[in-house]
Parts: structure tokens; C-alpha cells; sequence
């Protein structure tokens, strides 16, 4: 995986995460049969995928995270789904990459594909 | 269930693969692949991960020969839902050793909350929990399956 990648690897990680600890959903998911012990194990994955991380990207990504709850927000049509505003052309990413970019209006980790 | 209380199940798109192989992970990339041709997923190394993590937190072999793996992911454009099918069964782990013939991938995009996938996985499990409609789903077209697994008498 590259570094974009490995950069959406922890943030799917993170919302599974908040998921298993969350009380209600826990209570719904076993409701309906799932089980839920291995959340220790996942919590230790966590750590370990953070720090395989290219530390500037990393850090982006824990600012993010701390400041609106999620490390990665989402580019569509040019625009940062996150604050709204459109980006430039030139901050697109050539056809068939993905990459992550930093939003200039509100700083968010942004993924562009 | 009502299809009203769950609207991301009914109206996701679904596809439906003969599953080839036996090893679990091999299926999750052939239904990986089945979301990324109806153009719901891409990245599907990354939705592997996210896949493969859910397992980890809890084995998504529901018992009675069904799993239901579930991501909520960047990767995933558009809610969709995945039916696999094996007619010689999968090794998935499951509590009650059963080999796995239906399962049924809940795909969902990074950007829903956490209670709307919740709600996907609780219609998905709820609807599979009937002998009949397990059975009918082995043998269902798409739009059949997508009623059967909303809840709804196909």
C-alpha cells in the first residue's frame, strides 16, 4: 500500500473503532449476533498502523481527527466536503491517483481520486 | 421489517457472485471486485483491510451458514450490498463450525454515520435469520434478493 492508502486504512480503522465503542451500537450489533471481542486487539492494530505512517502525514491526520472528529474528509467535484470550498485546478491530482492533499481554507486532511 | 425503516438497504444496489473458492479472504476479494464493477468501491486493497479488520473485531460468521462482512469505508462510493453464494461452503470460523454458503457483503461509505450502517447490518442479520429466506436467496435474482434481504416477501 502507499501512503495515501495506509492514510485510509487508519481512518476506515478509526470509524470501526467508534463503532465497537459506542454502547448502543454495541448493544444493536450483538443484538443482531455479531460479536465484539476482539476490540482490544484492534485497539493495539491502531497503534501499530500509526505509526507505520509517514510521520507528516500522520500528524495531519491526528490534527484533523482531533479538530472535527474525522482524519480524512473527502474531495468530490473539486470541492473539500468538509468546509465546502472549491480547490483549485491545479491541486488535482493526475487522472487515475489518488492522493492526499491539505484543504487551504480549513486545513483538513483531504483524499482526492 | 418495514422497508421504510431502511432505506439504504432497499434502494443500494446488489450484485450476486457464485463464490469460487474456499478460503475466506479470497471470497471478501471476489465480492470486493463484484462492488468495484458496479462502481460502489474502489481501492480494493484498502477495503480488504477494512474488511479484514471487522473479522478481527468479531468474526462476521453469523452462524447457520451466513456471514455478513460489513466496512464502512472512504472506499465505498455508494451504499451496496454483495451476495456471495457457495454451494460447497467456505471456512469462515464460525461459533458453530458450519461452513459458510450465503454471505452477504454491507457495504457502506465512509462519510455515513455510524448508526445508519448499524441499521444496514440489523436489517441484513434480521432478514437472514429465516430458514426460508436463506433458502430462497440461494436460488434469487438480484432484485428478489434485494427484497428478501429488506425484509420484504419477494
Amino acid at each position: 500500500m502507499n501512503a495515501a492508502q495506509r492514510v485510509l486504512e487508519l481512518c476506515d480503522l478509526d470509524a470501526l473503532l467508534e463503532l465497537a465503542r459506542d454502547p448502543e451500537a454495541q448493544a444493536r450489533l450483538q443484538r443482531s449476533g455479531f460479536t465484539l471481542e476482539g476490540l482490544p486487539l484492534l485497539e493495539r492494530e491502531r497503534a501499530k498502523l500509526g505509526t507505520a505512517i509517514d510521520r507528516r502525514w500522520a500528524s495531519q491526520y491526528e490534527r484533523s481527527l482531533g479538530r472535527y472528529g474525522r482524519g480524512v474528509t473527502l474531495v468530490r467535484e473539486r470541492v473539500c466536503q468538509g468546509c465546502f470550498v472549491t480547490l483549485p485546478t491545479s491541486a488535482a491530482p493526475p487522472p487515475g491517483e489518488a492522493e492526499l492533499h491539505l484543504c487551504e481554507s480549513c486545513g483538513r486532511l483531504l483524499y482526492w481520486s | 421489517m418495514a422497508i421504510a425503516e431502511a432505506p439504504s438497504i432497499t434502494t443500494a444496489p446488489l450484485d450476486i457472485v457464485e463464490l469460487r473458492h474456499k478460503r475466506r479472504d479470497s471470497a471478501l476479494a471476489q465480492l470486493i471486485a463484484a462492488a468495484e464493477r458496479l462502481g460502489a468501491a474502489r481501492e480494493p486493497e484498502v477495503l480488504l483491510a477494512a474488511l479484514q479488520h471487522s473479522e478481527r473485531l468479531g468474526c462476521c460468521a453469523l452462524g447457520r451458514g451466513i456471514a455478513v462482512p460489513h466496512a464502512r469505508s472512504l472506499t465505498v462510493r455508494r451504499p451496496v450490498l454483495v451476495l456471495g453464494r457457495s454451494e460447497r461452503g467456505i471456512d469462515w470460523g464460525a461459533a458453530d463450525g458450519q461452513p459458510v454458503h450465503l454471505v452477504v457483503a454491507v457495504l457502506t461509505p465512509g462519510a455515513a454515520s455510524a448508526e445508519a450502517h448499524v441499521e444496514r447490518l440489523a436489517v441484513v442479520a434480521h432478514a437472514l435469520r429465516l430458514q426460508r429466506t436463506r433458502q430462497r436467496l440461494m436460488e434469487a435474482d438480484a432484485p428478489a434478493a434485494a427484497a428478501l434481504l429488506a425484509g420484504s416477501p419477494a
